[in-house]
């Protein structure tokens, strides 16, 4: 018979990856909410370059746009303000056909370096060029951009590096860890269960014991949503898919068996899990339409893939899978407020950011895509009211290297992030890293930036707006207590 | 003590004599009185003649008396001690010895009536070497003096030279012929006291009842095994040998456990982990050969070469013969690839696609392929690399890749996989370069395959113990495999390489490219330098091949390797949940097939499934796959292509029996070369949300997919692919499936647009179980066939039970037989039944319908998808 601690102890040799640690210190609150809340988690899959996202273009030797334009040689993205194609009618971004658009320039690899967006409350960092949408939402206030985040035990330094006294994080550089840390709200333990998996056990009466539950995927299984008790909903962004064909009595009857046999007594609960939940979606989806009256920047509906004459450059179904996430969010938030739940948390995936090679061509389609697909989002949101309601961030692996490979960059550490909402108190957030091969934020020589922020800290901010006392966020993230500031103050 | 008064002895024989002791002084007494009588008779004679005549007298008398009571008192007092000792021989006497032998004294005892214990002092020598009589004396002396003697002949004769061999040694019992044992045990009966021999060594002796019971040692490698047995005696004479020969066989692991009798039970659960599904051909094949044999057989099939990528040819150029002119004979002929020809084609994914469903669910060699899929859990590679939508043979090389070394080594599959176009475009070494100068800066090479290569190919995170467990440090901390700086290292390795006849080196594009030829080596970009991976040296100046060599050959020296893959394979084939023996067996058949070979994947694949926990423990080992389930599905139902389709309406082009089935990875959650990441399409280390699970550890991979989604889809899919039933079809649009022209008319999706599967399903036993409970003759028409309401059938029996139920109940029993063995719990079969019975009888039927269609319809093809959807069907 193993004990709970054999338990927790073989699981952590063996990285079992939905293990629960102390839930049962912390009873489930009755907490209740009036208002109503959701978290939007856009998980950029593969590790995000993201100083190609967010360029550095001050003056500063170190951290400043020459020191990253020559580190990043063939890679770097060209010093050219391109601002002012970016045009507005009452406010609202308006974006030409084809080679009109802002960042055209013939090929896709071409336009990822043809320029950046700067914005004049931002000291330091400036917007890719083949993010208008994107750009224009910073200008409007409604982003964060915070720098340098990444998986931290504590505050770190070079020297501790060099000489091999630092805590680091567990298995640096590997995706799925790196990724499983980022879930897991701290960096040294790899087997625990997702930070909004434990705030779905917390809080599982927040919602009424909506079968909705708290933690919604439009992209499968994820550890991140995984708790003790709870399970996310798994949604598939063209709609729920509905048992037909065969006779309800014959289900309704068969799933009422007794089985048993562990495995088939589990199979059978996972079938009678999908009718119970198929009969409330469908209802829900069926019924409700949320009407956009919003157009695209490009005068298009809401949520539609331009064509690449439009798009003036090639399209792919990268652009379209986001899409498709973020308008079924879109309508599951509606459903979800409509329907009286008071916290949501939806889970948005955006695969291919592990750009070790031709990063111009792939980084650049995958840019495009989640500017169009946020500014979209951010759109329809405005129209349902709810902007101040939804906040978006993003997650990744880890950010990349700074130096190049010869076409892309590898897996590195420190990357920048973003938090996107009108609750949002737009602006830069922590500091600017020195991008010197072998400086002082490098931790060898390859460009691999040691985070300044932790993600618990980034975490934290977020998820304290979403309603968090500091008792359930230093739970949730125990590292906090390593760092000075718990709230990096991004969000009002 | 001498006793100077006895000189009595007494000899052996209890005689006495009077000493010469006892005569002297006797004499001396005698001569004393004598001369007193002579002294008195003198000094009588003067004055009392009287007087002296009396003395003389009285000393004549009493000299005499003197003398006799002398001797008696001598004879008395003396007598006893005056016997000699008694001395015993001991041992023979006389006694012969061989000459040339030595001669053993046993010496002799002596003992006296007074002294006790004498010892005994012997006289007299031995030659041996001199044949003649030889003569001991013994002899012992008493207190008194008296001595005994006794002799001892020996006799020294000349020795018989003994040349006569012993007869050769014969079993007790016939020895046995051929053993799985380390050893054997034998009787042999011989020659009393011989010495027994075994191939010139001593090993016993006989034993005094002319047997000895030896062991023969046959641990080792399998062959004939030869013992020779001799016998020889003292005199060195050695018998003719016993020759035994045993062959040792080595046991396959868990022979013994294998089933004596297949079951429907058991043909189905192993064909489905085995293959892609039980046939009725395959369960047939598998009752008669029992599982060792199928086995064998099956692994010693020999790799058909290429069949993913010919018939994805033979496909190509069906479909688009402008982009791929050449035919099969003329691609392998001609080094400049048909594929290359053209840029590449959005149709090419569901080629590739199509020709593995081909491949997987008609080649007879399907433990081969299954083998294959496994491998691909293990060795990922997907069409998550954009560039493999148009050029997708590169995912069909891989996977003839894994099909050719699946029973070979996985050393050299590595090597393969290293060396494809494929793996440098998935984990992009492509166009790797040696670290170089831009500036200020140093662009280094591209970490990812050094990284995946270590990390999910070979030896994992965390070092492991030969049973899969992580080792610990004395801290209780796992223990990294490799650092940071190994990534860096094998990075170095893997450079100057490139996908042969792109434009430029490094170029990954759809527009060129050769995708199937293995990747060309550029030397100025390659890191000719000294390398160190692991802590073991490679040196500098190796070529491309020789560094990627270097690398490979120190991963599979590595303990990890073993217990990595090994676990990995048993739970794509066997279990999800092994225990660490099980793992540790196949680990060390990984290290060693027994023939001293390390990585031998026949020897482990066969390992695993002969292995006593697969068969000891009859009860659900883990989650079936959804894409196992569906492959099984299309098998139980005789899946064909579809007779004949073309590409478009507008095509004149026909293409006839050829398989096109596109990616199914929306219904069931995965499908081969289409997992989401390198990291396959779920965890070894899924732990689901169950109590039962979680308390007792047991992880499931499988059903991390099977989402809320996925089970709805999986549902509708099988559903769907129902309606592709040979004998719906024929009469939904007339009986010709080849009438092209017709089935357009007709609008049959399927043979015009390349948006639909192109294969049909076959329910003719299930026809024909159905129509046997309901008709005399069963010819498929279902002729006497009515639609009644039920009170009006007159077939019912005293319970109520009419022809229609019954043709129900055998449809259910048949089905559940082809599709789980038997294990649907009476209870669901009764479920199923109730709520399809009424479905015979009049009704929602309204327009005039073809029976066996309706039939099929309203009860054959929901009961299927019912059963195949089920708890039984999807746990293995």
């Amino acid at each position: 018979m193993t004990t709970r601690r054999d338990f927790l102890k073989f699981s952590a040799l063996t990285g079992f990856s939905t293990l629960g640690l102390s839930t049962s210190l912390f009873a489930e609150k009755s907490i209740t909410f009036s208002d109503y809340k959701a978290l939007v988690v856009i998980l950029q899959h593969g590790g995000n370059d993201s100083i190609n996202m967010f360029i550095p273009n001050g003056a500063n030797d170190k951290t400043g746009y020459d020191n990253y334009a020559a580190i990043r040689t063939s890679l770097k993205v060209d010093n050219n303000d391109l601002s002012a194609k970016l045009t507005q009618t009452a406010g609202k971004l308006v974006l030409s056909s084809g080679n009109a658009n802002p960042y055209y320039n013939d090929t896709l690899e071409k336009a990822y370096t043809k320029g950046l967006y700067p914005h004049a409350h931002i000291k330091g960092l400036a917007t890719n060029g083949v993010m208008p949408e994107f750009a224009h939402l910073v200008n409007q206030k409604k982003v964060a951009m915070i720098a340098n985040v990444g998986n931290l035990v504590q505050p770190t330094t070079r020297a501790e590096i060099l000489a091999k006294t630092a805590t680091l994080p567990l298995a640096l550089y590997s995706h799925n860890s790196q990724r499983k840390l980022v879930f897991n709200g701290l960096a040294s333990e790899l087997n625990r269960r997702g930070w909004a998996g434990q705030i779905a056990d917390q809080w599982n009466n927040v919602n009424n014991n909506s079968i909705y539950g708290i933690n919604i995927s439009l992209k499968g299984v994820s550890h991140l949503l995984y708790g003790a008790k709870t399970e996310p909903l798994i949604f598939n962004p063209k709609g729920p898919s509905e048992y037909k064909y065969i006779k309800r009595s014959l289900y309704d009857n068969w799933l009422a068996a007794n089985r048993p046999e562990k495995f088939q007594a589990l199979y059978q609960r996972l079938r009678k899990r999908s009718f119970l939940t198929q009969d409330v979606v469908v209802e829900d989806w069926n019924k409700n339409s949320p009407s956009f009256t919003s157009t695209n920047a490009y005068g298009g509906e809401l949520f539609s893939s331009p064509d690449s004459a439009t798009f003036g450059i090639a399209n792919n179904d990268s652009v379209k899978d986001l899409s498709d996430q973020l308008k079924a969010v879109a309508k599951l938030a509606y459903i979800g407020k409509n329907k009286g739940l008071k916290r949501q948390i939806f889970y948005v995936v955006h695969g291919g950011y592990d750009t070790h090679s031709n990063q111009a061509q792939q980084h650049a389609s995958l840019l495009r895509g989640l500017s169009l697909s946020l500014g979209d989002f951010q759109r329809a949101l405005s129209d349902m009211g709810m902007e101040d309601k939804v906040t978006t961030f993003n997650l990744s692996d880890f950010g990349r290297s700074i130096g190049n490979n010869g076409d892309g960059t590898d897996h590195a550490w420190g990357g920048h992030y973003f938090a996107i909402g009108a609750a949002v108190k737009g602006g830069l957030y922590g500091r600017l890293p020195d991008l010197t091969l072998g400086g002082a934020d490098d931790a060898k020589s390859k460009g691999r930036l040691i985070p300044t922020l932790s993600m618990s800290q980034y975490l934290a901010t977020l998820v304290k707006w979403f309603g968090a006392d500091d008792a359930m966020l230093n739970q949730l993230f125990p590292e906090l207590k390593n760092f000075t500031s718990t709230d990096l103050g991004f969000m009002g | 003590m001498t006793n100077y008064l006895s000189f009595a002895i007494y000899n052996k024989n209890n005689n006495f004599f009077i000493q010469w002791q006892t005569l002297v002084l006797v004499f001396l007494v005698q001569l004393a009185l004598k001369l007193i009588h002579y002294t008195i008779g003198d000094v009588a004679s003067s004055s009392n003649k009287g007087a002296t005549h009396s003395m003389r007298l009285f000393t004549d008398r009493l000299s005499r008396h003197l003398t006799i009571i002398l001797l008696g008192l001598l004879f008395i007092l003396g007598s006893k001690d005056d016997n000699p000792p008694v001395i015993t021989l001991l041992g023979d006497n006389p006694v012969t010895v061989l000459q040339g032998e030595t001669y053993q004294d046993a010496g002799a005892i002596a003992i006296d009536e007074t002294d006790g214990n004498l010892t005994v002092s012997k006289k007299g020598l031995v030659d041996t070497l001199v044949v003649g009589s030889y003569h001991l004396n013994y002899s012992a002396t008493n207190s008194q003096g008296n001595t005994a003697t006794v002799t001892r002949t020996v006799k020294v004769t000349a020795k018989a030279i003994d040349t006569t061999p012993p007869t050769v040694p014969i079993l007790s019992t016939p020895a046995p012929t051929e053993t799985f044992e380390d050893q054997v045990s034998v009787e042999i009966k011989g020659e009393i006291s011989s010495l027994v021999y075994l191939n010139t060594q001593k090993i016993a002796t006989m034993a005094q009842d002319g047997k000895a019971r030896l062991t023969l040692k046959t641990q080792g490698k399998e062959g004939l095994k030869t013992f020779k047995i001799t016998l020889k005696d003292t005199a060195g004479n050695e018998s003719t040998p016993l020759v035994i020969q045993i062959t040792k066989k080595i046991k396959p692991s868990g022979s013994a456990y294998l089933p004596k009798i297949i079951t429907n039970k058991i043909a189905v659960n192993f064909l489905s982990l085995a293959s892609f599904g039980a046939t009725e051909t395959s369960s047939a094949a598998l009752k008669k050969k029992g599982v060792l044999l199928w086995l064998e057989e099956q692994l010693a099939l020999p790799y058909q070469a290429q069949m993913h990528l010919k018939r994805m040819l033979i496909l190509s150029k069906k479909v688009e013969p402008d982009k791929n002119p050449a035919t099969v004979s003329t691609y392998l002929a001609d080094n400049e690839t048909v594929f290359n020809k053209a840029e590449g084609s959005f149709q090419s994914r569901a080629l590739q696609m199509s020709a593995l469903f081909q491949t997987i669910l008609f080649d007879k060699d399907q433990l081969r392929h299954r083998t294959a899929y496994a491998l691909s859990q293990i060795i990922v590679e997907s069409l998550a690399e954009p560039t493999f939508i148009r050029r997708a043979e590169a995912l069909a090389v891989y996977f003839d890749l894994l099909t050719q070394h699946a029973f070979g080594n996985y050393k050299d599959l590595l090597l393969d996989i290293s060396h494809s176009a494929s793996m440098a475009a998935y984990l992009t070494y492509n166009g790797n370069k040696k670290a170089y100068q831009v500036g200020n800066t140093t662009i280094y090479p591209d970490e990812n395959y050094a990284r995946e290569l270590m990390q999910l190919f070979t030896i994992g995170l965390n070092e492991l113990n030969l049973d899969g467990s992580v080792k610990l440090d004395a801290k209780g901390n796992s223990i990294p495999t490799y650092t940071q700086q190994d990534v860096n290292e094998v990075a170095r390795i893997f450079t100057g390489w490139d996908i042969k006849r792109n434009k430029r080196y490094g170029r990954l594009s759809a527009k060129d490219g050769d995708f199937t030829h293995p990747i060309e080596f550029t030397e100025k970009y390659h890191d000719l330098k000294a390398k160190t991976v692991l802590g073991t040296p490679i040196p500098a100046g190796n070529t491309g091949t020789q560094d990627i060599e270097a690398v490979i050959n120190i991963l599979m020296a590595h303990p990890n390797i073993a217990p990595f893959i090994s676990k990995q394979l048993i739970m794509r084939l066997s279990k999800s949940n092994p225990s660490p023996a099980y793992i540790a067996r196949i680990s060390t058949v990984f290290n060693d097939n027994g023939q001293g070979v390390k990585g031998d994947l026949k020897a482990v694949v066969k390992a695993i499934f002969l292995d006593r926990e697969l068969w000891e423990n009859q009860g659900n080992k883990k989650f079936k796959e959804p894409f196992l389930a569906y492959t099984q599905f299309l098998r139980a139902f005789k899946i064909k292509p579809l007779p004949r389709w073309r590409t478009a309406k507008t095509s004149t082009l026909n293409i006839d029996n050829m398989l096109y089935i596109r990616d199914p990875s929306q219904s069931l959650g995965q499908a081969p070369s289409r997992a989401f990441t390198v990291f396959n399409f779920y965890s070894n280390d899924y732990l689901p949300n169950d109590n039962v699970f979680q308390q007792a550890l047991l992880v499931a991979p499988e059903l991390q997919i099977q989402t809320d989604n996925m089970l709805i889809a999986f549902n509708q899919r099988i559903y769907a692919d129902l309606s592709t039933e040979e004998s719906v079809l024929k009469s939904k649009y007339g009986n010709s499936l080849n009438d092209w022209e017709h089935l357009k008319n007709q609008n049959f999706r399927a043979v015009f647009s390349l948006y639909h599967n192109k294969f049909i399903l076959n329910a003719d036993d299930e026809y024909r179980v159905m129509e046997t409970a309901l008709e005399t003759t069963v010819d498929g028409k279902f002729q006497s066939f009515k639609r009644i309401k039920r009170s009006k059938d007159t077939t019912a029996d005293a319970t109520g039970t009419t022809d229609r139920d019954r043709a129900i109940k055998a449809l259910i029993q048949h089905l559940d037989l082809k599709l789980t063995g038997g294990l649907l719990a009476s209870n669901d079969k009764n479920i199923l039944f109730n709520a399809y019975k009424e479905s015979f009888y009049g009704g929602s039927m309204i327009q005039q319908e073809d029976p066996k269609a309706m039939i099929y319809n309203k009860i054959i093809r929901p009961i299927i998808t019912a059963i195949i959807t089920s708890e039984t069907y999807m746990v293995q």
